[in-house]
């Protein structure tokens, strides 16, 4: 039933689409029993900050380039040949069209 | 198309997944509290009653249960559950001891799957992390995406690996390599020759060592670091919500220790002892809890109160760099194994 | 019923090609008479050539390759093949790239109507849109390969001129130029290339030349500029920078024109790999004695060597250089067992054509994943961002397809390609989708910039949850249907050397980091006072978007139904039912 079969693996959506509705259904029913309420007053619903001031909404939004710090800190010598290639220069682009496909001719010979 | 054969199969799924609810969440909490107690044990320490998790989630239940301001309340409250109830699907498709939830039933989901599906609570945790809007969280949402990035790497090689071991052997009867019944069927060591025992060897220390990231443990919890940005992307949550995600990492430990031990240790005791029966069943699942329990000890316990938490770029140095040229070395070994091995012993 | 769908089969191709040519004519008469009477008119024509693929597609289906004559007496289908003619011949294949095409271009009108209406000039933005559709859909329909060409042409051409659309803006001129250089360059070498094979043989016509195909030299040649200026075409690394340059500074809409055009350029790489060359490639058997296992074996040693000490001496250049050479000489290494005997004793290796041009593209692909999403994860442009990423799905694509090349013949070449091109289908709506969610982010905030961006899911759910849709898809998270590609590739690939499947999960896994970081960026945090004016995004723009979130969810829950009824059909075309 609706199942993809390679010849090495397998994998059914329905089934697991199911079973997850099922767990849903459970866990939702185990999580009502929590409580779902708070009071809102005081300072509860203020972000903690170890005590430091809540700044404005625009200095609190970590910007989306600070993310992934510690990734492209440790490849960054990745990083410096990458952006060298893709320096924008369309004479660049045709040339690495040129290797490519002498690169290429050179292999055809041994085809 | 006759809907009686549906039903049948739909209704073990139904009692297959209420199972497994049952049994993911009992067992990864229990042996959250085994964990507990040995490592305040080894660190002189008393620690807590093994029971102590179940009372958490009892007290998590109690409390408030606080959306902070900034946070974008649907998404907040919808991941934790989420992530729960993917880490809990992931056990259909794992062979628990002698008892195979639905992998036994038919053609449903296979290693890759559970690779993939291992995923999903780790995302409902930085998806968490972000809606909340704190930097704390933020920080250690994004935090635990580059270390999942970064761990992928080897743990793609180990399971690659395990299955491309079981293609070499060219077996039309073997079935489908990356079905968790084929390889538990057919354990890495029995097949291997003596490049493989070296390769597998490579193998299951990397899968060791990526196991605590994959479950947010020291060294690599710097996601969540209490000490440096107060609990990273689960610092805005409490009460319910939290629950679920305490429940999560229960789960997933459960879940994580499980797959090494399907991966690697396949073996039943009961066809050694020549038991049939209930007898069998018995024996079986409490030898599979004991290899869950000696994963656990040793790629969580033992690790988390060794060693210190890396930096970040640490973390992803070592995976990325060190553990997948690791990985690397041991999947040349294993390839080695079929040809090298069949030319130089036979 | 069936006898008028087969009759409006048989005319169905010219009127594809007819239909829209014309529209792009008219559109500016209709113009005239109101712009709601114009947008309706693009619908209808559009829906109306949609109705005709879809027609020609089911009849292709029931009935077989179909085949249209232009020129000479008659439309005789039992006609022995001339020369001259210039004949459409219309496999499962084409139909099932027409009918990707046509949706997309459906969906993207629908878009439009509100997207476009603030600016100037949209009946000569439709005139392009109906010209690149009549580029595409030709170059899926033809079975000549000069007539290719002349689609290609027309398709470059006019997606240059919408990629320049927003001529106010410097970036989208600069854009639109070098995608026209870079177009025109690539081209002109396919010219070439025909040319070459007409001198060989005298004939254009696809079926012609692949009966007559010697495989010499020149046909040799002739295949490696094809491949070569086609690939460029379709964004394989590192001929792949014009891709972002282009997608970047288009409007939405105009993206998902060009990323089907790009799609258009990947079906010429496997119409000429597969059809024109497919059985030379197979029955070329060069016999090289080598030792080549055992040095491999040595080679992949020093490169770890190279490596550790590289790690010691903390040299990168010395790692990377290692790293690279153990991934060439271990697929170097199962490469010599692939192509040897089954028992894998043999020292001596018998490398076919195919498992050459097989590996080449298995390189490049692997090397088009990695750079797109490592260039993605540094973007701060939203839509250079998605570029990339649609980059890195075209590395899956050529990976498949390497894949099945390099086993032509075997199951697994089945299993590769029909994994290959159920992700054709798969990535052209799941990008599609994103582009026109961006689209939607532009248009509510005129903001493309990701650091300037923020907060959004506080101001609308609908859009949140389609670009979550989108994400969750295009990073191959199950159930959606980018799984269900990506594991029939990993499946499949994994086969001809570990490390592919190695690479393509963890690139997967990497466009799921990038797009979480989008998601973040975009609409997760707290509202910002920078972003004041939040425009409500228009209800026929939802719908849009809806339809492919909905072709998502349906492709991811019922795989196998597509596979079966689409992508299974395609492949037996392609490979002759090997």
């Amino acid at each position: 039933m609706f199942s993809i079969i390679t010849e090495s693996g397998f994998w059914n959506p329905i089934i697991w689409v199911l079973s997850f509705i099922v767990i849903f259904l459970i866990m939702y029913i185990l999580r009502s029993f929590g409580n779902n309420k708070f009071k809102k007053q005081g300072e509860k619903t203020k972000v903690f900050l170890s005590g430091n001031p809540e700044y404005a909404s625009d200095d609190m939004h970590i910007k989306s380039s600070n993310l992934y710090w510690g990734f492209t800190k440790v490849l960054d010598w990745v990083y410096t040949v990458l952006k060298r290639m893709h320096n924008g220069d369309v004479r660049d682009y045709i040339l690495w069209f040129v290797i490519i496909m002498g690169t290429l001719l050179l292999l055809g010979v041994m085809l | 198309m006759n809907i009686i054969e549906y039903l049948e199969p739909a209704a073990l799924i139904i009692l297959g997944s209420l199972a497994v609810s049952i049994i993911g969440i009992v067992f990864g909490l229990l042996f959250k509290g085994i964990d507990r107690k040995l490592s305040a044990h080894m660190q002189g320490r008393i620690g807590p009653p093994i029971i102590q998790p179940f009372r958490d989630v009892r007290k998590l239940f109690v409390k408030e249960n606080i959306i902070p301001h900034t946070a974008i309340p649907w998404i907040f409250n919808l991941a934790p559950i989420m992530g729960l109830v993917a880490t809990i699907t992931i056990l259909l498709y794992i062979p628990l001891g002698g008892f195979q939830p639905i992998a036994s039933m038919g053609p449903f989901g296979d290693l890759i799957l559970v690779l993939y599906l291992l995923i999903i609570p780790s995302l409902a945790m930085v998806i968490g992390g972000f809606a909340s809007g704190s930097p704390y969280t933020i920080v250690g949402a994004q935090r635990e995406m580059a270390t999942m990035i970064a761990y992928e790497f080897p743990l793609a090689i180990v399971i690659i690996a395990i299955a491309y071991r079981l293609y070499l052997l060219g077996d039309p009867q073997l079935g489908s390599v990356f079905s968790l019944a084929t390889i538990a069927e057919n354990p890495v060591w029995s097949i291997s020759g003596p490049f493989g025992y070296i390769g597998f060897g490579i193998l299951l220390l990397v899968l060791v060592v990526v196991t605590p990231a994959e479950l947010s443990k020291i060294p690599f919890d710097s996601p969540e670091a209490e000490t440096e940005i107060a609990g990273g992307l689960l610092a805005e949550y409490s009460g319910r919500n939290l629950a679920m995600f305490y429940l999560t990492d229960g789960v997933k430990t459960f879940v994580m220790a499980s797959l090494i031990v399907a991966l690697f240790f396949p073996y039943n005791l009961s066809i050694l002892l020549g038991l049939q029966g209930i007898p069998a069943i018995t024996v079986d699942i409490i030898f599979f809890l004991v290899k869950v329990f000696l994963v656990v000890l040793f790629s969580v316990t033992l690790v988390r109160v060794a060693v210190a938490r890396l930096k970040i770029d640490q973390i992803v140095s070592t995976y990325w760099i060190y553990l997948t040229l690791i990985g690397l070395i041991g999947l040349i070994f294993v390839i080695w194994d079929q040809y090298l091995s069949a030319m130089l012993f036979a | 019923m069936s006898e008028l769908l087969t009759a409006l089969a048989m005319y169905a191709p010219p009127l594809m090609i007819a239909l829209p040519l014309l529209s792009a004519f008219f559109v500016h008469f209709v113009n005239m008479a109101g712009t709601k009477i114009r947008n309706a008119f693009v619908m209808l024509m559009l829906l109306l050539t949609g109705f005709f693929a879809y027609v020609l597609h089911w009849d292709v289906l029931t009935n077989g390759t179909h085949r249209y004559q232009f020129g000479g007496a008659g439309n005789n289908p039992q006609m022995i093949l001339p020369v001259v003619r210039i004949f459409f011949e219309i496999d499962a294949f084409s139909v099932f790239m027409s009918t990707i095409t046509i949706s997309l271009v459906i969906v993207v009108a629908l878009y439009s109507w509100k997207f476009m209406e603030k600016n100037t000039g949209v009946s000569k933005y439709y005139t392009l849109l109906f010209l690149i559709t009549t580029g595409m859909l030709g170059m899926q329909l033809t079975g000549d390969i000069f007539n290719f060409f002349v689609f290609l042409e027309i398709t470059s051409i006019a997606a240059a001129a919408l990629v320049a659309f927003w001529v106010g803006k410097a970036e989208a001129v600069e854009a639109g130029f070098k995608y026209i250089m870079v177009s025109a360059v690539g081209a002109l070498f396919v010219l070439f290339a025909i040319a070459l094979l007409y001198g060989q043989y005298n004939a254009l016509n696809m079926a012609v030349l692949a009966q007559s195909m010697q495989f010499g030299f020149i046909d040799k040649i002739a295949l490696i500029i094809l491949l070569a200026a086609l690939a460029m075409k379709a964004g394989l690394v590192p001929m792949h920078m014009w891709l972002p340059d282009s997608y970047g500074s288009a409007p939405a809409p105009v993206s998902i024109l060009v990323v089907t055009a790009t799609l258009a350029s990947f079906y010429g790489v496997i119409r000429v790999l597969f059809t024109i060359y497919g059985d030379a490639l197979l029955s070329v058997k060069t016999t090289t004695v080598f030792l080549l296992p055992l040095l491999s074996v040595i080679l992949s040693m020093v490169a770890v060597l190279v490596v550790l000490y590289g790690v010691i001496k903390k040299k990168q250049s010395l790692i990377t250089s290692g790293l690279i050479g153990i991934l060439l000489f271990s697929v170097l290494f199962i490469a010599t067992f692939i192509l040897s005997d089954p028992t894998g004793m043999s020292m001596i290796v018998q490398s076919t054509g195919n498992a050459l041009i097989g590996g080449i593209l298995i390189g490049l692909s692997l090397l088009t994943i990695l750079v797109g999403v490592m260039m993605a994860l540094i973007q701060t442009n939203l839509k250079r961002l998605i570029a990339f990423t649609a980059l890195a799905e075209v590395g899956y694509m050529f990976l498949a397809i390497g894949t099945s090349l390099t086993a032509y013949g075997t199951t697994l070449s089945h299993t590769a390609l029909t994994g290959g091109l159920f992700h054709i289908f798969n990535d052209a709506i799941d990008v599609g989708l994103l582009f026109l969610v961006t689209g939607a982010i532009y248009f509510m905030t005129k903001e493309h910039s990701l650091d300037k961006l923020g907060g959004l899911a506080h101001h609308t759910k609908a859009i949140t949850i389609l670009f979550f849709i989108g994400l969750y898809a295009i990073s191959g998270m199950p159930p959606l249907n980018g799984f269900a590609s990506k594991i029939i590739i990993y499946e499949s690939t994994y086969q001809i050397n570990p490390i592919l499947s190695i690479v393509a999960i963890v690139g997967s896994i990497m466009i799921l980091a990038v797009f979480v970081k989008v998601f973040y960026a975009v609409f997760m945090g707290p509202k910002l006072s920078s972003l004041p004016k939040i425009t409500k995004v228009p209800k026929s723009m939802i719908l849009a978007m809806g339809i492919l979130a909905g072709l998502i969810i349906c492709f991811g829950l019922f795989p196998q139904i597509v596979i079966d009824h689409l992508v299974t059909p395609a492949v037996l075309a392609l490979t002759g039912g090997i």
